[in-house]
């Protein structure tokens, strides 16, 4: 064989002496005193550009929603004879069919569906990824759930609202308990993907041979590693929980008329898009940044919870 | 030894620009491949061995970059080449095979068609391609060719996989084959035929391979020349023989002397002491859960089949076998993660069952888990400490004593406390296998069942735990069940030894029995497949 330039360097012996393994990425120091490290690192999350991003546009949102009676104090039911106009000085946004500022109205009516979606959300969020990790205490449970979701997965959102109605009467309080409903299916299914994925990792296995009780398992080992993907789904299921209150708002049994919200102005506005394509601007405008907030939110939280 | 090289690798750098730093992942890295010749490059994990295949074929991945060498092929430099001119020569002149045929081949299409479009890549017409893919899936080894190449991947075994890889890379008769690993995710027998394989090819079709592994006796039994290499950087090389048997780089020394020799001096501290930790009398494992209707019953298919075995204070049992021989089931149903078909399982003399919370706590006491993989035994999201813990406050350790008694335990494995606060990620392999065990002694067990507990590891770590491992057993009086699928390991460690296969245990007996007078044919195959250092440079 010929001899090549041999680069040979003055290598150590293999060693894996725990002290000084080099091997080993660095780990951060930091002990924070007292705070649960799971919890700190998910406040990590809003320290991250996306985080920063997500929470910003929420806060903006937010602020405007609360302050919409300061704001704009003459109220949202201010009627004009200019019906349909587009852009200008004095509004903004164009006004709707009844001459009503559209920017006025978009406000009122992000802070109608910001009352709707803070309760519903996570109440759908919780109750469905309950309902959806019963099946670590109970096999026979957890699939009966499962079908009994596949049942309520059969309806359409504005059917199953509808039947929420009819019980409750038309409302609030009804349209919180019909997108809480509505959403239990799709969290319920995400849990139970996440639960089942979890059950076969080798480190839910090690703690059962530890003699560490269902419960415990459920609780410290499949829980935090399965919420990642209902954290990113309860994001998106904002926008789907607009959806629902529009449904129902516009067949007269959601929101009344003449309270805005999102999903009435967004039906309504798409009936006048010839007229006055401003018309439904502003909602949209909403709605995208209201999901990007949390879509955001929610990324920021995996990149710091999932380090590879 | 005149011949031109056919693979010249001159001065290959391959750099990673990382967010913090650019790391070298190949630095300076040379060698020559001549045709007919078998070269290997052998080295640890993160050594660069990969990644220097990779940059031949032009495939390194994002964040990588050649930076600096050449790599000439028949004189032309591919690293000069685009991707166009690339394509042309990978699969046609240079062909790789890889370490998880499963994962290379396409699982929806039938095998010869999957021979068949390697051929119509390079420009084969249809009728030439159907006659050839035959013709080539027979070179390789697979009986009853015509039926065969009709069959899907799912119907073939690992190793018969691993040959229609082959026979894909083979297709265009290129003069070089990259081998990255391809015995290691099989068993010792199979991976035996494939080397013979690979070794036929050679000789007959004068093909170059260059051959990746981490595995020294591989390299012994199969190359002609070697280069060893340690954190990019090749630190030895020569004849398979030369650096085997007289190495002079310090890390190849070292990673010499780290290989579990077969001829190695057999453990002489065999426990007096009769007292039996654990008992199993003709143990069933079903393993078939999936019912063909509501009102059929499952067909039973026991992966343990009746199999007796005592483990007694203070040794070390090793469970032998290839993957599928029901020896990780065994293991899971003696502590419960597997429900046990019928026979009795006995601890300390006293039958058990782990069905509830309450069973399965107290036979955690006596019995502890240490699993192959400590990545994934550990649950990312909590630090060594909190899995610590965890063990601590099952084992009955009030809280209060948990941060003391989780520091100790750290250092029965040698680790220090300031590793409690750390994620799995931010440790070594070996490290990580460390807080395995630690959280195994948590509740200061009589025995430890140990799956495969340094076969993820590299040689060098591999011995490291093994000796941890001996120093416990003898200040703990522990008793070790230890499944291995490596025999070398396995003479290394074990006072006893079993041998199963299909579910049953097929020969028992003391190491020394077993290794120096093996009685069943199945030991013997297993002996002879598995790879020998000293025999094979001898």
């Amino acid at each position: 064989m010929r001899n090549n330039d041999v680069t040979t360097m003055g290598a150590a012996p293999p060693t894996d002496t725990p002290p000084t393994d080099t091997s080993a990425r660095p780990a951060p120091r930091t002990r924070t005193p007292g705070g649960n490290a799971t919890v700190r690192r998910y406040l990590a999350a809003f320290r991250t550009p996306r985080g920063v991003i997500g929470l910003t546009i929420l806060a903006v949102l937010l602020l405007t929603a609360v302050l919409a009676p300061v704001i704009f104090p003459h109220g949202y039911d201010q009627q004009t004879a200019d019906s349909l106009r587009g852009s200008s000085g004095r509004h903004l946004l164009g006004t709707d069919e009844l001459g009503r500022d559209l920017l006025v109205r978009t406000v009122y009516g992000l802070r109608t569906d910001f009352s709707i979606i803070v309760v519903a959300v996570p109440l759908s969020m919780i109750a469905g990824t309950a309902l959806g990790l019963v099946g670590a205490l109970s096999r026979v449970a957890g699939a009966v759930v499962q079908r009994v979701l596949d049942i309520i997965l059969g309806f359409p959102g504005v059917v199953l609202g509808v039947c929420v109605v009819l019980i409750m009467g038309p409302g609030w309080s009804a349209l919180v308990v019909a997108i809480a409903i509505g959403g239990l299916p799709y969290f319920g299914r995400q849990a139970r993907a996440a639960l089942l994925e979890q059950m076969g990792r080798e480190y839910v296995v090690a703690a059962r041979t530890l003699g560490v009780g269902k419960g415990a398992v459920l609780w410290r080992h499949i829980l935090p590693n399965a919420v990642d993907p209902i954290l990113v789904g309860g994001a998106i299921f904002v926008v789907v929980a607009v959806f629902i209150e529009a449904g129902l708002s516009i067949i007269g049994l959601g929101i009344q008329p003449p309270t805005p919200s999102l999903g009435s102005l967004l039906n309504v506005g798409i009936r006048f898009i010839e007229q006055s394509p401003m018309y439904i601007l502003g909602p949209t405008a909403v709605l995208i940044l209201l999901s990007m907030s949390f879509s955001l939110l929610a990324d920021a939280l995996n990149e710091t919870v999932i380090r590879k | 030894m005149s011949t031109e090289p056919l693979l010249r690798v001159h001065d290959l750098e391959v750099t990673f620009d990382l967010q913090d730093e650019q790391l070298k992942a190949v630095d300076g890295v040379s060698f020559d491949v001549r045709p007919g010749r078998i070269l290997g490059i052998v080295g640890e994990s993160g050594s660069g061995k990969s990644v220097t295949s990779r940059a031949i074929m032009q495939m390194i991945r994002h964040p990588g970059k050649v930076t600096g060498g050449e790599v000439r092929l028949n004189g032309r430099d591919l690293l000069r080449l685009n991707e166009k001119e690339m394509l042309a020569v990978r699969g046609k002149e240079v062909a790789m095979i890889f370490q998880d045929p499963q994962a290379a081949l396409n699982p929806v299409m039938r095998i010869k068609d999957q021979v068949v479009e390697a051929l119509h890549i390079h420009g084969v017409d249809s009728a030439t391609a159907q006659a050839r893919a035959l013709e080539l899936l027979e070179q390789v080894g697979i009986p009853n060719v015509p039926e065969a190449a009709r069959k899907f991947p799912h119907q073939f075994s690992g190793g018969m996989r691993q040959r229609v890889v082959i026979a894909i890379a083979l297709a265009n008769n290129p003069s070089l084959l990259i081998a990255d690993e391809p015995t290691t995710a099989l068993d010792v027998t199979i991976q035996a035929q494939i080397l013979d394989l690979l070794r036929r090819l050679r000789d007959e079709l004068g093909v170059a391979i260059l051959f990746i592994t981490h595995d020294m006796g591989v390299v012994a039994e199969l190359c002609d020349d070697v280069v060893v290499m340690h954190l990019g950087r090749i630190v030895e090389r020569g004849p398979v023989r030369k650096v085997l048997t007289a190495p002079e780089d310090p890390y190849t020394i070292g990673l010499m002397d780290a290989i579990p020799k077969m001829d190695s001096p057999l453990r002489d501290d065999a426990p007096e002491q009769e007292h039996t930790v654990l008992e199993v009398r003709e143990l069933k494992t079903d393993v078939n859960t999936a019912r063909p209707g509501w009102f059929r019953k499952p067909k039973p298919f026991y992966a343990v089949n009746g199999v007796s075995l005592e483990v007694r204070a203070g040794e070390t049992l090793a469970l032998v076998g290839e993957s599928g021989c029901g020896k990780s089931t065994l293991s899971r149903t003696v502590v419960g993660i597997n429900e046990p078909a019928g026979g009795e399982i006995l601890v300390n003399g006293t039958a058990v069952s782990a069905r509830s919370d309450e069973q399965r706590r107290a036979l955690a006491r006596t019995i502890q888990y240490v699993f192959q993989d400590p990545y994934s035994s550990l649950n990312p999201r909590r630090t060594a400490g909190q899995s610590l813990e965890e063990a601590l406050r099952i084992a009955g350790v009030p809280r209060a004593d948990v941060r003391d008694r989780s520091v100790e335990l750290l250092e029965r494995v040698s680790l220090g406390p300031q590793y409690l606060d750390r994620y799995p990620w931010a440790f070594s392999g070996g490290q990580r296998q460390r807080i395995g065990i630690a959280r195994a002694l948590a509740s200061d067990p009589r025995l430890l069942i140990l799956d495969e507990p340094v076969s993820a590891l590299d040689v060098s770590i591999q011995a490291q735990i093994l000796t941890l491992l001996t120093d416990l057993q003898k200040t703990f009086d522990l008793a070790y069940l230890f499944i291995s699928h490596d025999l070398a390991v396995v003479r290394e460690i074990s006072h006893r030894v079993a041998v199963m296969n299909h579910g049953e245990i097929v020969e028992q007996g003391t190491t020394e029995d077993v290794f120096e007078n093996p009685q069943h044919p199945y030991t013997r195959t297993l002996l002879t497949a598995t790879p020998d250092l000293d025999k094979a440079i001898a």
